[in-house]
């Protein structure tokens, strides 16, 4: 990144450096558009993880059908949020359970299941394996289309979303 | 959190002005007026590493010049996020000040772009990539 010394002035340095910095800002602005689209649905899972989660291993009971356990932390902004969506959304769903842990307390689940960042959202079968995993913001919609796609029940409007539920 | 919890809209405003100081910065190339820019940069990310990000200078001109032109909002942030991420900005740019003082100049352009990149993912988007880095980090200190 030295500076070209160049026969011409400076003003031409500064309209490359000013064209690096758009070009800087586009790439991110494109990245992170990337990234957003890309994560904010459930995906099949890659890193299975292993063998099946355990209710020991967990550290909680799982649910009959399937499980949400949310990674999260404090340095998480959104995190608050998306527990308070999979928390009312398996709620209305019975056999589903959510369980909310800190990265700081369950590294052995980060390093088994290459969690990257928070939240990070597991979604367990009824036997404990990884049946779906996605990271970033999310929806009732989301949440509900993927557990359904697990239990393999069709959608039941059992609950509607609660007054001054925010969706994203 | 809820209660003691900030409006969001003062780090997203705080990482406008710092975008803005690290694009002067880039603009600068490499050199001592650079790395003064960039200086002034990790200042300011020391500030909010110590008293969390509505205590820094932008935070202080958002809360009492800014906000009270906006209209009042009832979101509250959590505060430690925002401040976590005062940190990353600190080690990045006080890294590039560090090296240039070292004498490699053209650490300044390098740090001062890494840092924008994620100042302008959090003022224009609301994007944290400061707090994305956290579980990372945890990562690499769980591991060595």
């Amino acid at each position: 990144m030295a500076t070209l010394r160049t026969p011409f002035s400076s003003t031409v340095d500064l309209m490359t450096r000013a064209a690096l910095v758009a070009a800087l800002l586009a790439v991110s602005a494109l990245a992170w558009w990337a990234l957003t689209t890309r994560t904010s649905r459930f995906r099949p899972a890659r890193h299975d993880g292993g063998d099946l989660l355990t209710a020991q291993q967990l550290g909680s009971p799982l649910g009959a059908r399937a499980t949400l356990v949310q990674l999260s932390a404090a340095t998480c902004s959104i995190c608050p949020r998306v527990a308070a969506v999979l928390r009312s959304t398996a709620a209305g769903l019975p056999g589903v359970a959510h369980v909310e842990l800190r990265v700081e307390d369950r590294m052995d689940l980060v390093e088994r299941y290459g969690v990257l960042r928070t939240p990070t959202v597991l979604l367990l079968d009824a036997d404990g394996g990884l049946a779906s995993r996605m990271s970033g913001p999310l929806d009732r919609e989301t949440a509900r289309a993927a557990i359904h796609a697990v239990t393999g029940a069709a959608p039941t409007d059992s609950t509607a979303p609660t007054a001054g539920e925010r969706l994203d | 959190m809820t209660e003691t919890g900030i409006d969001p809209r003062g780090p997203r405003f705080g990482a406008g002005v710092m975008a803005g100081l690290l694009v002067v910065t880039l603009l600068l190339g490499a050199g001592p007026a650079a790395t003064a820019a960039l200086a002034v940069a990790a200042l300011l990310f020391a500030v909010g590493a110590v008293r969390g990000a509505q205590g820094t200078v932008q935070g202080v001109v958002f809360s009492r010049w800014i906000r009270p032109r906006l209209r009042p909002t009832a979101e509250r942030e959590d505060p430690r996020p925002p401040r976590f991420a005062q940190v990353v900005g600190l080690v990045i740019t006080g890294s590039g000040v560090v090296l240039a003082v070292l004498g490699l100049d053209a650490a300044v352009p390098v740090a001062a772009g890494v840092a924008l990149v994620a100042a302008f993912l959090n003022a224009a988007f609301g994007f944290c990539l400061g707090c994305e880095m956290y579980v990372l980090g945890r990562r690499v200190l769980h591991r060595a």
